[in-house]
């Protein structure tokens, strides 16, 4: 029997992205259907559903970036070891280039991907790959572009993907002054223009150490001009007004001269609310000393008095590199080991105890371990006027 | 109690309080229109009968989360036929729940089938060229491993 098109609409939001790409291939109404933006609207609602852990890792003696995807949902809520299945997917994504490349979003499913110099849009879901055009604005003689800091965003007044780069100026030959930039990318325009009546402070940014949260994305900073008070902070960028903003840390954050001291401060989105995680530092040495992971939530965006100390995680002793995303609904944290492993650690109250997690070795040794959560999407890096080719 | 008739004219008693997790049922309800009997043309006994064992279930064991779960998947243990019945009356009826099962019951079983298999089950001809069809699958040749 038939079943009629709005019923076929509610089966075919609920496959996976490989199996919509198949099956495109039935007849032309369903892969008109597919293509169509409002299923694509309707699929990415339905995707959030269904979420995995991104994974990205540079394979130092292949020179390789990898990205993969773990499932988030374990069956196995009461016991923390086993958390992370093997990976459902690794993704085709190597690029010699791209050592040292960094995650940046992901946004509606597309991922941007940079080492800093090159840019790349990337949907891991359906494949798709798209290196940026290099930004047409050059700098005076003497001096030469520095990237600082990218970010992405979905502008849903113009229904784009926007990339926002930061850039300074520098001299070629010792100059005190940095003349900071900001270039906008537009997917649908494929073409860069300068935010030039955009007001930039003078901010350094921790490129690797961001997140896109509520339509505005976040780096860490510091601001470069505030001497002899350098001030910690966090610079957002509004990707639909296109203006800069700084948030500061808790006060008791930051020491005397506005630095946050010992600890490596990373941002993710907890219960739909900015949340800052404080991790004591890893020394050197062996063993390591104890270190406590605190998370501050921002219980309402953009009111500093706000900020509230939810948890405070630890001691641990197993060395903690880094933490790496919330997952599992943001119940747990997951880290990296200092031995390069995952580690996941319980927010709730009474079950402190890391645990270590075996995830699926296809890698030996792995570094610039980054995570997101990640949902899929049809999101096409072609929109339909474009002519360029996928790059690969 | 409320009546329920079905196409071929079978008849079914349910609580209101049950029935209401149709909200197409409760709407009639809430419109008058509901004195007698509910007139159900778009739903034959078969279907029905199925459709109230599920929202009875749901109704008697609504905090049973186990339980629901294990009696959702033996719910949808039919055959092809009776699962598209159903859905239509999930959708005519408008009971989210048992949409959602079903739909997604479909999806998880057609997932991983080959393009042939899927036009064979919803009764599709293909109107792509041979030329037109294999660009399709070159495009994206790995989701056909």
């Amino acid at each position: 029997m038939d079943l009629p098109q709005e019923m076929m609409m509610e089966i075919l939001i609920r496959l996976p992205v490989k199996s919509l790409l198949k099956i495109r291939c039935v007849c032309k109404a369903w892969c008109g259907l597919i293509k169509s933006p409002s299923f694509i609207d309707m699929h990415l609602r339905r995707s959030g559903n269904n979420k995995y852990v991104m994974l990205k890792r540079y394979i130092e003696h292949e020179n390789q970036t990898m990205i993969s995807f773990h499932s988030n949902n374990d069956e196995a809520e009461k016991s923390l070891s086993l958390c992370l299945r093997s990976p459902i997917e690794v993704t085709w994504f190597y690029h010699r280039n791209l050592e040292a490349a960094h995650l940046i979003g992901p946004c509606n499913g597309i991922v941007c991907i940079t080492d800093g110099m090159d840019i790349y849009l990337c949907n891991p879901a359906t494949r798709e790959l798209r290196k940026l055009p290099p930004s047409p604005f050059g700098c005076p003689e003497y001096y030469r572009p520095i990237t600082d800091g990218v970010g992405i965003g979905f502008d849903p007044s113009t229904n784009d993907y926007k990339v926002v780069r930061i850039l300074y100026w520098d001299a070629i030959e010792y100059r005190p002054d940095h003349q900071y930039q900001a270039e906008l990318y537009s997917l649908n325009t494929n073409s860069w223009r300068e935010l030039r009546d955009v007001i930039l402070p003078f901010y350094h940014l921790f490129a690797r150490c961001n997140l896109l949260f509520q339509g505005r994305f976040h780096w860490r900073a510091w601001h470069a001009l505030a001497q002899p008070c350098d001030t910690d902070c966090i610079l957002s960028f509004d990707m639909r007004a296109e203006v800069f903003d700084v948030i500061h840390y808790p006060p008791s954050c930051v020491g005397d001269l506005g630095l946050v001291e010992n600890k490596e401060p990373s941002f993710v989105s907890l219960n739909d609310s900015l949340a800052l995680i404080l991790c004591t530092s890893l020394p050197e040495e062996h063993p390591a000393p104890p270190q406590i992971i605190d998370i501050w939530v921002m219980m309402e965006y953009g009111v500093e008095e706000s900020w509230t100390k939810k948890f405070s995680l630890g001691p641990f002793t197993i060395g903690i590199r880094r933490p790496l995303c919330l997952w599992k609904d943001d119940k747990q944290l997951l880290l990296e080991s200092r031995s390069g492993q995952l580690i996941s650690c319980s927010l709730l109250p009474d079950e402190l105890e890391a645990t270590e997690i075996k995830e699926h070795d296809i890698f030996e040794s792995s570094t610039l371990l980054e995570g997101r959560i990640y949902a899929e999407s049809l999101v096409s890096l072609n929109p339909i006027y474009m002519e360029e080719a996928i790059i690969e | 109690m409320i009546v329920l008739n079905s196409s071929d004219g079978a008849t079914f008693e349910v609580e209101e309080s049950v029935a209401v997790q149709s909200q197409t049922i409760k709407h009639m309800i809430e419109d008058n229109c509901a004195d007698t009997s509910i007139p159900l043309p778009n739903v034959n006994g078969v279907t029905l009968a199925r459709v109230l064992e599920y929202i009875k279930k749901h109704a008697e064991a609504k905090d049973d989360e186990e339980g629901l779960k294990s009696f959702d998947a033996e719910f949808v243990k039919v055959d092809q036929a009776s699962l598209f019945e159903i859905i239509l009356a999930a959708n005519y009826l408008d009971i989210k729940g048992l949409l959602d099962l079903t739909c997604q019951t479909v999806a998880d079983q057609i997932k991983d089938l080959t393009v042939e298999e899927v036009r064979a089950i919803f009764n599709i001809m293909n109107d792509f060229t041979p030329e037109e069809e294999a660009k399709l699958r070159n495009d994206h040749a790995w989701a056909f491993e």
